[in-house]
């Protein structure tokens, strides 16, 4: 990038000014820039001067569907997160984190102090987990029935099998709900997201959790190891337990409710 | 065979980033300097972009509803 092209300031996170000092700069950020430390008074983001023409308003409108282009983009923004968060407490903030200046993102971060601050609290010492549930549906209750000798045994076998059927997915539903409130018995705070489409989980079974915990950093080993004794149970339910961390703490700090009225 | 809009098989991670970067949940506001109009727009044109067509026409009404 030559020193007369355009640029724009893509925006990682914000952490405590005071600690922004201790940051180990990640040695490369979106597109390789540089990730510096934008001091916005009390608190720091961390930032990127990056190519207007490569991932400015402009680059958004044209490749804001481009399920690669925007994995490309979502994975520097990850990776420098990612860094910071095992050792300093950072507030992901959610792309697309564009401004025009550092002068623009201070005026944006100082109008949010409040928040912000808010929000540093809440993550401060935390980190994010994930666990996501599937049904493999393979605990129906189904043993072999005999062939139905009339009409009304075929009614009543038929009858028995979809209330076999129910109580499964009764057991199952208990056991998932039972699962997430273990695992937030565990953290501190508990976030459910809406389960992802098959299409995009990549797997043909039905999501019965997605669910977000923001756990202590030293807290996690204990965490994890609940989460894996309560895998190991309710496996026998047909229910796969999918973990996945440590997160930045994405679901926490800021909620939209707060950004809107922000 | 290569299909463009989906997410690689093997890269299954990133699904779970785009859930957390993209699809609300999640943070502060980046978009307030250039005011990106139509960016609620870009994220259901990404889901519609990942997800096959016959999903996309039982799906999308219930999303739309709930926001």
């Amino acid at each position: 990038m030559s020193a007369a092209e355009p640029t724009v300031v893509h925006a990682y996170g914000v952490v405590d000014a005071a600690t922004g000092a201790e940051v180990v700069m990640p040695a490369g950020g979106l597109g390789g820039a540089e990730v510096q430390v934008v001091r916005c008074g009390v608190l720091g983001v961390l930032a990127s001067r990056v190519s207007a023409e490569s991932y400015g308003e402009q680059a958004w409108a044209r490749n804001g569907q481009d399920a690669r282009w925007i994995g490309e983009v979502a994975r520097a923004h990850h990776d420098v997160l990612q860094q910071v968060a095992t050792t300093v407490d950072v507030v992901p903030m959610r792309l697309p984190g564009i401004y025009a200046d550092e002068t623009a993102l201070r005026h944006v971060v100082g109008s949010a102090e409040r928040v912000l601050l808010e929000a540093l609290a809440e993550v401060r010492g935390h980190v994010e987990w994930g666990a996501k549930v599937f049904d493999l549906g393979v605990a129906d209750g189904g043993e072999e029935d005999e062939a139905p000798a009339t009409g009304a045994d075929y009614l009543r076998m038929r009858s028995q099998q979809a209330s076999r059927r129910q109580q499964a997915v009764d057991r199952r539903s208990r056991a998932v709900l039972d699962l997430h409130e273990r695992l937030a018995h565990a953290a501190t705070h508990a976030v459910l997201n809406a389960p992802q489409d098959p299409a995009l989980s990549g797997r043909r079974e039905p999501m019965l959790l997605n669910a977000a915990y923001l756990v202590g950093r030293a807290e996690q080993e204990t965490f994890v190891a609940a989460a894996q004794q309560l895998s190991d149970r309710v496996r026998d339910e047909g229910l796969l337990v999918e973990l996945t961390g440590p997160w930045p703490p994405y679901n926490f700090g800021v909620r939209p409710t707060q950004e809107r009225s922000a | 065979m290569s299909s463009p809009g989906r997410v690689p098989g093997d890269d299954l991670a990133l699904v779970d980033l785009l859930d957390r970067l993209l699809d609300g949940g999640v943070v502060v506001a980046g978009d307030v300097v250039l005011s990106m109009a139509g960016v609620d727009l870009v994220y259901l044109g990404l889901r519609l972009v990942l997800a096959p067509a016959h999903k996309v026409l039982s799906r999308v009404g219930p999303e739309l509803v709930e926001g």
